[in-house]
């Protein structure tokens, strides 16, 4: 394995802080990650150097601009392995592009009594958008369920794809539980039912090698902020003989080639600008998109399988330390590794998630605790909540010894 | 007495209960706890790591840094009552 993480801890200046006298150990990485110099300084260069509105301009700093801009849906594309940067759309974050394909797709192409599956897993991020087109249009939103163990009930797809079915939309790991979904089956099942397919890649791609065509999805949404990037920037993945014909989200500047006003019938006609540029109407986040072309350089230059081994390696070994030393630790979730990324959902007797997270931050460890965007799953294997440890390839063995010591002390005191 | 005198920020944490975060301002914290340690009715424990007292049936949590763990309040407006009450 060639990842030192405590070279890559050199990078990350906001890792030298020290919180309530601790040096910050940050695992709230499912959350958001932290921000190499590099992206800062990319952002920083940025603002410093080509800040101009992109297309169209014929100046210089403008079209430098539009240069690095258009070079980071390139970088996007080659990094997830899509045909082309036509099939790059820049968005605000995951929940955003749900929202998009929900807003063109869902609003445009589905009917009262059509259906939509997806899973008891799915953060609120991708349960909300569906609730309010069953709102607006009529369709019906049907849910996948967890074993208790917390991976999908597989047999349930075949179960409830029907020719009504025209949309499956699933996470490709938990962001609670970390499983890791078959993504290629379900695809595969979906599309032989006709049905459109939307992955939620929030808590792979920054994680893992991921092949956009290996898959085989329709859409796919991550967010830069998740994968070292700066927040306010995500991707939607859409393949492109399916956005060919579609009529823009939000309309504005740059989505259209043409506005051509017609004397006699008083009317504008519109010709739609290509792909990607027809879906990202209004000036955009350019220094984000510089941003996260950065971090996916970062990324790469690491080496993603190297990543995901890194990070597996730490999962197991917290894991292990957390099944054989701590009495009082309920671990959700699967336990082959191979089946998990490194987030884990844990709680501890007797006490409340918040309280695990507050005793932990005194030592300056943060972690996240309560539902994580995801209450159905936690109705699902009736928790009322949970504390959340996530890695990232700045992550040290050193550090979870240190949270497993603390939580010791948090058993110690439930014994009194 | 304003509550703000006390208390920098509040946030409601997530889970199944309405439990608020309260978080003391740190030139006023030892204050504060002291305030608040003197309306305790029952002491569930007392640790390094934090302490749990009950305060008209409402379970508070103490933490040395400033933080309060209130829980099952039923919204905001009952929380501020509250701090009113423990922080007088």
């Amino acid at each position: 394995m060639h990842l030192d993480p405590l070279k890559i801890r050199e990078d990350f200046p906001i890792l030298k802080r020290e919180i309530n006298g601790y040096p910050l150990i940050y695992f709230d990485n499912a959350a958001t990650t932290q921000k190499p110099i590099q992206v800062i300084n990319a952002i920083k260069d940025y603002y410093e150097k080509y800040n101009a509105n992109i297309h169209r301009a014929v100046h210089t700093l403008s079209q430098e601009s539009t240069r690095l801009y258009e070079e980071a849906h390139y970088e996007v594309a080659k990094f997830i392995n899509a045909k082309s940067y036509e099939e790059i759309i820049f968005v605000k974050n995951t929940t955003e592009a749900i929202n998009f394909i929900a807003y063109t797709i869902g609003l445009r192409k589905l009917k009262k009594g059509d259906e939509i599956i997806v899973t008891l897993m799915d953060h609120h991020s991708n349960i909300i958008p569906w609730i309010l087109l069953e709102k607006i249009k009529g369709i019906k939103v049907k849910y996948i369920g967890l074993n208790p163990n917390g991976t999908l009930k597989y047999n349930e797809f075949e179960e409830l794809i029907n020719k009504k079915t025209k949309i499956i939309s699933f996470p490709h790991i938990s962001n609670v539980l970390g499983t890791i979904n078959d993504a290629k089956y379900i695809s595969k099942i979906a599309h032989e039912n006709n049905s459109l397919v939307i992955l939620d890649a929030a808590q792979s791609v920054p994680h893992m090698p991921f092949d956009i065509k290996e898959i085989d999805c329709d859409f796919a949404a991550f967010s830069g902020h998740k994968m070292l990037g700066p927040t306010g920037i995500g991707v939607l993945y859409a393949k492109r003989e399916i956005m060919e014909d579609m009529e823009p989200f939000i309309g504005g500047g740059d989505t259209i080639y043409n506005v051509i006003f017609n004397e006699k019938e008083k009317k504008c006609s519109i010709k739609w600008n290509d792909l990607p540029w027809r879906f990202e109407g209004g000036t955009q986040n350019i220094a984000g998109g510089i941003g996260l072309m950065e971090a996916i350089r970062y990324l790469k230059k690491i080496g993603m399988e190297n990543i995901k081994l890194y990070e597996r390696e730490i999962t197991e070994y917290a894991l292990k330390r957390m099944e054989n030393e701590l009495n009082k630790a309920i671990i959700y979730g699967v336990k082959n590794i191979e089946e998990r990324s490194g987030i884990i959902a844990f709680n501890i007797n007797g006490f409340d998630s918040n309280e695990v997270a507050l005793i932990l931050d005194q030592y300056g460890i943060a972690i996240r605790s309560g539902f994580h965007c995801a209450q159905p799953l936690h109705n699902s294997l009736n928790i009322p909540s949970s504390a959340r440890i996530s890695f990232y390839l700045y992550n040290t063995k050193n550090e979870i010894d240190k949270m497993i010591e603390i939580l010791k002390e948090i058993e110690k005191l439930s014994e009194k | 007495m304003s509550i703000s005198d006390y208390v920098s920020q509040i946030n409601e944490s997530c889970g199944k209960h309405r439990n608020f975060i309260v978080i003391l301002r740190s030139n006023k914290k030892d204050e504060a706890i002291k305030k608040i340690l003197s309306k305790t009715e029952e002491k569930i424990f007392d640790s390094p790591l934090f302490t749990k007292i009950k305060i008209k049936n409402k379970e508070v949590n103490i933490y040395r840094t400033g933080k309060i763990l209130i829980k099952n309040m039923e919204g905001k407006e009952e929380l501020e009552n509250f701090l009113k009450e423990i922080l007088a």
